[in-house]
């Protein structure tokens, strides 16, 4: 057979291939080897299509083809074909059906290592279709014999969850993972928690709930773990909260032993447990040695290879931020090695900065002073940052700092110098009238700044102490040479810096001076905040010297240490996060996890609702209070034209503002009458009647009449209540049916505000007559469709008063038309 | 010398038989299957995919596909087709209000193309249960008389007991002994 | 689309198949006889006799003879299952009918389902060979003693070509003769026109 096809081919070649491409061929000859009787042959060719699948060829027309293969007792073909099933299931999601069969064979083989290879893969099918099918033997392997399926398995509820987390509630699936947190394999409790953990932050709710028996049960299961196993389950028992203290100590008790684990992962998790314990230990003199126990291994973690370093350093930097007493003797270990990368010397100098006190700063400076003659120049400019800092936050060792700071400027090194300006205006700022005396050194680097920043720092001690230094105006106008050029910091400080020497030496110079920089920055510039500085300067100085000078040269009030930390609130979550790379990036998971920010959202979004609905009761009073206060202004306009209602309504929580505004705006912009209608947000009108009710389901109550105004012409007022369940309603239009007025709104666009939910926000529809809606019978119905975006579009039927259906009714006589 | 040896026993015939088990779901097609590879009732579930074993007759082996019958698959047997020697369709004797459904099912598969060469044994199951039609109404029902260019068999057979199966499997090796030859 | 082609072109040029159907009593020896053919007309080998099951079915048999292309049908001939015969009368372009010639016990059954076939309406015209089967047994009925049993004679007045003659399926004996006689009556019978007219009528 085989070789009657070889025979056959030379002639059929000849004109075939021309027909073939090379891809199709492929495909058929593989479907063909497939096919074969041979079983090593048809090994070789499910080989040959995962080979073609990891090189990107599309194989998935084979698919029913190596589905067939699935069945066999060789368990290498095995393994392949499930390969294949995981990759290809998904574009040929109806035939997958096919295999639904051997897994829930499978998952019954005696041998266990297929069974679990079974269920592994039916976890990474992620097709709808088949999903129900193999709940059974799911349900299977979570009871099985052998603790290596049973652990498998509960790895695959957590995938599953992730397709169908109705079936997995719906078939007790959750009930039977947290069955396994109690197994008696250690292996199976650490999966059944990190599924259980990735079931939690999928939903955004609690399913494993911490009791302290549950987290005994994990303890107890931490010391035979794996590693990674071990790190599973320190990461879900740093969610649960101790009773009391004794529960905490019990918890530390426990962990502990970790302290020493090699990977680091455990070691971080481990560290982070303890620290949520230590808050509710009340017993101080535990806490302190618990402190002191956290050091070594913190420490240890700092021998490892550059990229665990710089995870640790940056995990240390926050526990050192909370707790500063565990590394405070420690800060030798972080000074900066010469071959650290320059990542690590960043951070260890941060960490450094944390750790400087009165007792180590000597030798810390020491340091820092070495560091600044680096070449590495970011980590220079952060060596004398770290300086600078010391000299603010260190009192009694500003003198040592500052004398560090001169002797690098005699460097004359550019960027040192620059560095060292900005820190000495830092530290100008923290210790007045006391280090002015080293303003000449400075003086004598002026012509090598070149950066804004250096620049800006300069003029402004030159502002600053223009009083003590000769030349000031001669150095200011150095600087006011290239005034256009600079930024707008170097700009505004100069102008500033000007202003204060004008008012301390209002001599001729000066006057000069400040009148090119004023002028220019009132014309010239583009800028709004130098020209809006300028002009307040300029009617400042015009109108009352003295007062500027109360102004401009206020004292100061002194600054503190202001290093870079991680806000309270943040911290705390941080440290819950400990060894996680929300730890690393030193910010919230969720605000670079996609799923996570999914779920903190979900649950943003049940706060908010909350708040709205607590809210919603003010608010409403609030509206009724602004009506009540716009109303004698409205009769008095004969228009409703109140912005400050509409935006009360809009905006409950709010009131001070929009109050403001409408003050502003009544002040400025006396509402023309002509446009009051079209505006027409009147204040709410409770008398309406309710055309369209909460019964009608849709999450908003409309209330809504025809009215005919004085002169005659028509509106629909309505008043729009937002019942939804959160989620304000805007984009809102309206339009009629043929009615027996010939009636038409004059736009189809409400002039109404987003309605938040549990507000009420009211309009009046100007309606005009259409010739082309007027209904040819008499009657007094009135069809109305009105949209909004997030409801779509709401029909209901209202009346025709008959007041404003008689025709004729002249504006005057008509009782309601004074009304409104 | 596997290899040459494999190749030798190819040339003597002693190829696999590739049959499929066919027929509406709740025929009994996997307990048959189950029949005849190990010889005893298993406990069955529905078949959602396929079951393949290898059952060895009289010096043939054939290689048996027991696929699905639940209406969303079989829409995928046909997948199956290609280089079937022999089809066994099973129908539920006893099942009489779904005959018509398991015929139009048995006619399609005559109608294609790649069964055309294969032959077909029709297995009425369920003969132990009362009121089981015999093979001349399941005959009839099925609207075998229309096969008019194929060897075809009907055997009435109980999986549970094990009648009938391997009546049908002689019919089916010297049927197809006699094809190959 | 090449194989459709050769398809149709196989159609047109091939010679109309000439139908036989093969019935008689279950162990009538017919689809001994069947395999008997097979092995006489064809290069496959059929069935020995000794490994031939009854029959629950259709067994067929292609074969060329004396330059025409023949198709045999084999019927079960089991009691429950002589209903399936008529579904193949109406394309059949002529009866054999098979009978134990060893068994003279049963000869009045056999009378009775020849009686009940040549009844149907479908056979009408059709040649009609009646096949005495183990003829080498001992004390076998004659050709004309199963004539004569059956009734053949009233046949033949009718004006169906008929023949009744004696064969031994197991060896072989006057199997070629029999297929001599099927082929030449068959074309000098109306039947092959009769069955055209009536597919396309239908």
């Amino acid at each position: 057979m085989a070789s009657d096809a070889r025979a056959g081919r030379p002639g059929a070649m000849g004109d075939q291939r021309y027909f073939s491409t090379t891809k199709k061929g492929e495909i058929h000859e593989l479907k063909q080897e497939l096919s074969a009787v041979d079983k090593s042959k048809k090994k070789d060719a499910v080989k040959k299509v995962i080979a073609a699948m990891t090189v990107g060829k599309d194989v998935s027309p084979l698919f029913p083809d190596v589905i067939n293969q699935m069945q066999t007792d060789d368990m290498e073909l095995k393994k392949l074909v499930y390969l294949y099933l995981i990759n290809y299931a998904k574009t040929q999601p109806d035939l997958a059906i096919m295999a639904v069969n051997t897994f829930v064979k499978d998952s019954q083989d005696p041998n266990p290592l297929i069974r679990a290879l079974a269920v592994r893969t039916m976890g990474c099918i992620r097709v709808d279709k088949i999903t129900e099918y193999l709940c059974d033997p799911l349900h299977r392997c979570l009871k099985d014999e052998d603790p290596y399926v049973r652990k498998t398995a509960a790895v695959c509820v957590a995938k599953l969850y992730d397709i169908n987390a109705e079936l997995v509630e719906d078939r007790g699936f959750l009930d039977m993972l947290k069955d396994l947190i109690g197994d008696a394999n250690p292996m199976v409790v650490a999966n059944a928690v990190a599924a259980l953990s990735e079931i939690q932050e999928l939903s955004g709710k609690p399913v494993l709930d911490l009791s302290l028996a549950t987290v005994s049960k994990l303890l107890r299961a931490l010391n035979e773990c794996t590693e990674w196993g071990q790190v599973f389950i320190l990461d879900s028992v740093v969610n649960y909260t101790p009773a009391d203290a004794k529960d905490a100590e019990a918890v530390v008790e426990r962990v502990l032993p970790r302290l020493q684990h090699a990977n680091s992962a455990v070691v971080l998790s481990a560290i982070k447990v303890i620290l949520r314990n230590m808050q509710f230990i009340q017993d101080e003199g535990m806490v302190t040695t618990l402190q002191r126990k956290l050091a070594p291994p913190l420490v240890t973690l700092l021998g490892a290879e550059p990229e665990l370093q710089y995870v640790a350093l940056r995990n240390i930097s926050l526990i050192i931020q909370a707790y500063p007493a565990v590394l405070a003797n420690d800060v030798k270990v972080f000074f900066c090695k010469y071959n650290d990368p320059s990542y690590v010397k960043m951070e260890k100098l941060d960490i450094m900065i944390k750790l400087v006190n009165e007792r180590n700063i000597d030798q810390v400076l020491l340091e820092f002073k070495e560091y600044a003659t680096e070449v590495d120049v970011d980590f220079v400019r952060k060596a004398v940052r770290a300086i600078g800092y010391c000299a603010v936050s260190i009192p009694t060792a500003a003198e040592r700092c500052i004398n560090v700071l001169l002797e690098l400027i005699q460097t004359k090194v550019n960027y040192v110098v620059q560095e060292s300006i900005i820190v000495i205006k830092d530290i100008f700022r923290r210790y007045p009238n006391r280090y002015e005396s080293i303003i000449g050194t400075l003086c004598d680097s002026l012509e090598s700044l070149d950066e804004p920043e250096a620049k800006a720092s300069m003029i402004w001690i030159i502002g600053e102490y223009a009083e003590r230094i000769d030349n000031a105006d001669e150095l200011l106008e150095q600087f006011l040479e290239s005034f256009p050029e600079e930024t707008a910091a170097v700009q505004l400080q100069l102008m500033t810096a000007t202003v204060k020497l004008f008012l301390k030496k209002p001599v001729e110079k000066p006057q000069q001076l400040i009148q090119l920089v004023l002028t220019y920055a009132t014309q010239e510039t583009d800028n709004p905040d130098l020209r809006d500085r300028a002009y307040i300067y300029w009617r400042l100085l015009s109108t009352d010297p003295e007062a500027a000078k109360d102004v401009v040269l206020a004292e100061k009030p002194t600054i503190s240490g202001a290093r870079d930390e991680v806000e309270p609130a943040l911290l705390r979550e941080l440290l819950s996060e400990l060894g996680s790379l929300a730890s690393v990036y030193h910010k919230p998971a969720a605000s670079f996890v996609s799923k996570l920010r999914l779920a903190v959202q979900r649950a943003d979004d049940l706060v908010a609702r909350a708040a709205a609905a607590r809210a919603s009761g003010s608010g409403e009073e609030m509206l009724t209070s602004a009506a009540v206060a716009e109303s004698p202004m409205a009769a008095s306009t004969g228009a409703t034209p109140t912005a400050a209602a509409a935006a009360a309504a809009a905006r409950p929580a709010a009131a001070p503002v929009p109050d403001l505004l409408g003050d502003l705006l009544d002040l400025d912009v006396p509402a023309p009458a002509a446009t009051a209608p079209a505006a027409a947000a009147a204040a709410a009108a409770p008398d309406l009647p309710v055309v369209f009710g909460e019964d009608r389901g849709k999450g908003v109550v409309v209330r809504a009449r025809l009215a005919q105004q004085p002169d005659g012409s028509h509106v629909y007022e309505m008043a729009v209540t937002n019942v939804s369940a959160g989620v304000p309603l805007d984009g809102w239009m309206i339009q009629l049916n043929k009615n027996a007025l010939g009636l038409a709104p004059a736009v189809q666009q409400m002039q109404l505000d987003p309605v938040l939910p549990g507000a009420t926000a009211s309009v009046r529809v100007p309606l005009t007559h259409a010739p082309g809606l007027q209904a040819p019978e008499q009657g007094t119905v009135l069809q109305v469709a009105v949209k909004c975006n997030q409801l779509g579009v709401l029909y209901f039927a209202d009346q025709i008063p008959q007041q404003a259906a008689a025709p004729g009714a002249s504006p005057a006589a008509d009782p309601l038309a004074g009304l409104f | 010398m596997g290899l040459w040896f494999s190749r030798l026993l190819n040339l003597f015939g002693d190829k696999e038989a590739r049959i499929l088990v066919l027929g509406l779901d709740n025929a009994g097609k996997t307990t048959i299957l189950y029949r005849l590879h190990v010889g005893e009732v298993v406990q069955t579930i529905p078949t959602i995919g396929f079951n393949v074993e290898t059952v060895t007759y009289k010096n043939i082996k054939f290689q048996v596909w027991d696929l699905g019958g639940q209406t969303s698959i079989r829409p995928y047997w046909r997948c199956y087709y290609p280089n079937t020697q022999a089809i066994i369709y099973v129908v539920d004797s006893c099942d009489v209000d779904r005959l018509p459904t398991s015929r139009e099912e048995f006619q399609a598969i005559l109608e294609e193309e790649e069964l055309k060469d294969s032959v077909i044994l029709v297995y009425a199951n369920k003969q132990d249960l009362p009121g089981a039609l015999s093979d001349a109404q399941v005959a009839e029902g099925l609207g075998l008389t229309s096969i008019k260019n194929r060897d075809w068999s009907i055997f009435k057979t109980s999986a549970i007991k094990g009648e009938g199966l391997f009546e049908g499997l002689d019919w089916l090796s010297n049927t197809l002994k006699s094809k190959r030859r | 689309m090449f194989s459709l082609l050769s398809g149709c072109f196989e159609f047109l040029l091939r010679k109309e198949e000439l139908k036989v159907l093969i019935i008689g009593l279950d162990r009538a020896g017919k689809t001994t006889l069947l395999e008997r053919l097979k092995t006489l007309y064809t290069d496959v080998p059929g069935l020995e006799a000794d490994k031939v099951l009854p029959t629950v079915g259709l067994n067929l048999a292609h074969f060329e003879a004396l330059g025409a292309p023949l198709l045999c049908w084999d019927v079960g001939g089991a009691a429950g299952l002589r209903g399936i015969w008529s579904k193949y009368y109406g394309e059949c372009h002529a009866l054999v009918f098979c009978v134990d010639a060893a068994d003279r016990g049963r000869l009045e059954e056999a009378k009775a389902a020849l009686d009940r076939a040549l009844g149907d309406r479908d056979l009408y015209g059709a040649p009609l060979l009646v096949l005495c089967n183990k003829h080498d047994c001992e004390g076998a009925a004659t050709p004309a003693e199963v004539a004569e049993a059956l009734g053949i004679g009233k046949l033949a007045d009718a004006g169906r070509a008929t023949s009744v003659q004696a064969i031994t399926a197991k060896t072989g004996e006057g199997v070629k003769p029999a297929v001599q006689w099927l082929v030449e009556h068959i074309k000098k019978s109306q039947r092959p026109e009769l069955i055209r007219r009536r597919m396309l009528g239908a």
